[in-house]
């Protein structure tokens, strides 16, 4: 194989020409030519709804495209199955990933490639050896008879690229492969893919941080209303360019600096105080409280207890000890439809599984709370219901076209509009906000943040996690890192800085003097 | 053309009713007197009541096997209350054992987290079992006074009374399940359960009480079977109306994984299993053919239903 770019008039490893993809009442892709260099980390970027997710379908055999050929290395190919697409050497890797929890690592590994020996039994001896050989190459220490269930995303991420490898693939398709990821394993992930790449493996890298895409690939595709807006060498391009392609317009303040000061009042009443609250073993013993006005983010790595602390707030899960009090009242959230009653709202962390009933309507998502109180004697007032979701929708900036339409049609951003719809037509005025921007692009990131501070100046206070401490940095009051359950850091607007609350989050603490380089820094004692 | 064709496939049901009567009154020239019609909306009531109820249980994802046994017991209770001579109890007794059955399925569903199916298969053996036990094995034969014989009996403006019943039920449920917010969370929780919970959804009421609903219709059911039966039949009232239900169920387009249907579609379910019975009586077709083309009607109506979730014909569709 040659490396890339020795022969400029090679044929790519593989192009798509002409693709277009029509969804009842969506062109989702329109005449698309796409190609992918071999041996090169090409990222595919645009917003959501762009229809990314629809070309790597298409490449990978789960959808066939309405018109449009695709070759590989100038060869016309059909790819009418995801075991077509295998079988050209072909592997995605999905968001969502594709392992089965209560199968060993090995089974995982070879599902659909089960290897025999020569008498046609299942081959186990060297399904395992070769499996532990594909960790120790990803440098996975574990054992290959461990159900996947047991594991975490990383590693079951890890476990995807495994049998990718094993099935000898020349092409690795990852989407959003960074989205449930720490930033420890982000780096370590990063490692892996680097070396994948010197070892000529072909990658399609499917993104929403731009940063990543500056860090890692070699070659940038913007789609844009399923049409290919931009296709630029890295070298080429700068952020603003990129974020100007993927939304087609300037973003006023896509990088709108922090804001210059915290907006709530010294002597604003605390809405929301909890104290020693415990579950055990994802929280042990926090206390803080959450002023009128004010957004608190919440900074940790996964499993420190940030999601299980919403949670409990919201009625979702039992405490096992400690107080919250609710406007200086003592209250116990037993249920969620106890939390809404008293005014504290969830968005969850996975709005499509939790968050939204994806083939309900708008109407009847944003209503569930609500609808006891949107009935008379004859009824549910399905008009009225309708007119006011309607216009919440549209105040909202919703892309919609009916109330009517399921959710599961809208993109991720508008998808999170319409959880925190839910919410305020609940009228909540405590908000717990669990990642709100995953996997929403850019554009409806900046729309989501400016919701939530037009909230808090209408009185409301916000509880925010978010994965991207940049983000929390920007748009936080103040920020609590957690770790193991606990707190290990808490900063006030003026203090924040970002390798501080990044290494508290890591549940590492800084013992020499503010200011005094370099700092040391030692592992705290983790709770026994 | 075109969107008589669109209103056919967004209408299936009875879109499948209509040509079935038409095929059926070409086949049959007794098909469309009016004697036998009513013939046929009587018979299939009974199974439509049920089949009504069982379609509320597996809008949540659930399923009801105790409804035969719950007919069957809600039968000979009110058997015995009538030989024990109290209308009051008559009557209420046998509704309060269809809830009491619905109550203990719902609890075991959602406080003990055993699977629905699992839940009724054990109230199913254990009611008939009770029903049995209750009477001693034996049917009771009663003469039951003339308004309770009117419910299996009676006309009301020419129609049979148990069609009547099996109406009203079913649009009472309709209403139920499109104007009251208990419809909302039934549709909330079958699609995902989870969500409806973070919604502030007070998930395990609402499947008690679609359990409770499947009960009390199933009870209902019993007692119309019991009066025109004219006695209480623990063990042989009800045997495979669970199966007859669900196949309505099915045949009218509710998903087993629930979410999706409507009660209408148990409406048509019932009233298209009740015409095929029918058409082959007056056909004179042997019962053993009659269960093997019943089986193969329920794969035309599930095969025919899952034409709408094809992505071409919803793309046609939206096209038109």
């Amino acid at each position: 194989m040659a490396p890339p770019g020795e022969n400029k008039t090679m044929e790519p490893f593989l192009r798509a020409e002409g693709i277009s993809k029509a969804y009842p009442g969506v062109k989702a892709l329109q005449n698309v030519d796409f190609t992918i260099n071999e041996g090169e980390i090409t990222a595919l970027v645009g917003e959501n709804g762009a229809g990314k997710s629809t070309l790597m379908k298409i490449i990978s055999g789960s959808l066939t495209p309405d018109s449009g050929v695709i070759r590989v290395r100038g060869e016309e190919v059909t790819i009418q199955t995801p075991r077509d697409a295998q079988a050209l050497g072909f592997s995605t890797i999905y968001q969502e990933l594709m392992l089965i929890p209560e199968l060993s690592v090995v089974e995982n590994v070879f599902l659909g490639n089960l290897l025999a020996t020569s008498v046609g039994t299942v081959d186990w001896g060297r399904m395992r050896r070769e499996t532990a050989k594909l960790l120790d190459q990803l440098g996975l220490s574990i054992d290959t008879g461990r159900h996947v269930r047991e594991l975490g995303v990383a590693e079951q991420q890890l476990i995807e690229i495994a049998k990718a490898l094993s099935t000898r693939s020349r092409l690795l398709i990852m989407d959003e492969p960074t989205a449930s990821l720490a930033t420890e394993e982000v780096t370590k992930l990063f490692e892996i893919i680097r070396e994948l790449k010197a070892n000529w493996m072909t990658i399609v890298f499917v993104t929403h941080h731009l940063n990543e895409i500056f860090e890692m690939c070699d070659r940038a595709v913007v789609l844009r209303d399923g049409r290919i807006v931009g296709d630029e060498r890295i070298e080429n391009l700068t952020e603003d360019s990129l974020i100007q392609m993927m939304v087609g317009r300037l973003l006023a303040g896509a990088h709108k600096e922090r804001r210059q000061k915290s907006t709530v009042a010294d002597d604003a009443e605390a809405v929301l105080s909890v104290r020693n609250l415990t579950r055990r073993p994802e929280l042990d013993d926090i206390s803080f409280d959450l002023k009128r006005g004010e957004i608190i983010g919440l900074a940790g790595l996964m499993g420190a207890g940030r999601t299980e602390l919403v949670r409990c707030l919201f009625g979702a899960d039992a405490i096992h000890s400690g107080e919250i009090k609710l406007r200086g009242e003592m209250i116990r959230v037993t249920s969620p439809g106890k939390a809404l009653r008293a005014g504290i709202g969830l968005a969850p962390e996975d709005r499509k599984t939790e968050g939204l009933i994806l083939n309900l309507p708008i109407v009847e998502n944003v209503s569930l709370p609500t609808v006891h109180t949107r009935t008379s004697l004859a009824g549910i007032k399905h008009r009225t219901e309708h007119r006011e979701i309607h216009s919440l929708s549209e105040r909202m900036n919703v892309k919609f076209q009916s109330v009517r339409q399921h959710v599961g049609s809208l993109s991720g951003g508008n998808q999170q509009k319409i959880v925190l719809a839910k919410l305020i037509s609940s009228n909540v005025d405590i908000y717990l906000l669990d990642e709100p921007t995953r996997g929403v692009d850019v554009g409806a990131k900046e729309v989501i943040y400016d919701l939530v501070r037009e909230l808090t100046l209408q009185g409301a206070a916000v509880i925010v996690i978010s994965s991207v401490i940049e983000e929390l940095v920007r748009v936080c009051d103040r920020i609590i890192c957690l770790h193991l359950g606990r707190v290990t850091g808490e900063f006030a607007h003026g203090d924040f800085d970002l390798d501080t609350i990044m290494l508290r989050a890591m549940g590492k603490k800084i013992t020499a003097a503010p200011g005094a380089p370099p700092p040391d820094i030692e592992q705290q004692a983790e709770p026994v | 053309m075109k969107r008589v064709a669109v209103w056919v496939i967004g209408n299936m049901n009875f879109a499948i009713l209509a040509l079935l009567i038409v095929a059926a009154a070409i086949i049959s020239s007794d098909f469309l007197t009016p004697g036998n019609l009513l013939n046929v909306l009587r018979a299939a009531s009974l199974i439509g009541i049920v089949a009504v109820g069982m379609n509320v249980v597996m809008l949540t994802g659930g399923i009801d096997l105790s409804v035969g046994s719950v007919a069957a017991i809600s039968g000979a209770v009110a058997a015995s209350m009538w030989s024990a001579g109290d209308p009051v109890l008559l009557v209420a007794a046998p509704l309060l054992v269809g809830v009491a059955v619905g109550l203990v399925n719902g609890v075991m569903v959602t406080r003990l987290h055993l699977q629905p199916f699992i839940a009724t298969l054990i109230m199913m053996t254990v009611v008939r079992g009770a029903g049995l036990v209750y009477t001693n094995g034996q049917p009771i034969y009663v003469v039951y006074p003339d308004f309770f014989t009117a419910i299996s009996n009676g006309y009301l403006l020419g129609v049979p009374v148990p069609t009547v019943m099996f109406l009203a039920i079913t649009v009472f449920t309709w209403y139920l399940l499109r104007f009251r917010p208990f419809g909302r969370y039934i549709y909330a929780i079958g699609s995902n359960s989870t969500a409806a919970f973070l919604s502030g959804v007070n998930v395990g009421r609402i499947k008690i009480i679609a359990y409770v609903y499947c009960g009390l219709l199933a009870a209902i059911a019993g007692m119309v079977l019991t009066s025109r039966m004219k006695s209480g039949e623990p063990g042989q009232a009800g045997v495979f109306w669970e199966l007859d239900a669900i196949a309505a169920v099915v045949i009218g387009g509710t998903s087993l994984m629930g979410g999706k249907g409507s009660v209408w579609g148990a409406f048509v379910g019932a009233l298209i299993i009740g015409i095929v019975a029918n058409l082959f009586n007056l056909l004179g077709v042997d019962l053993e053919w009659q269960q093997v083309s019943r089986g193969l009607i329920i794969f035309l109506a599930v095969w025919i239903h899952s034409l709408e979730g094809n992505e071409r014909v919803r793309m046609w569709r939206a096209s038109a």
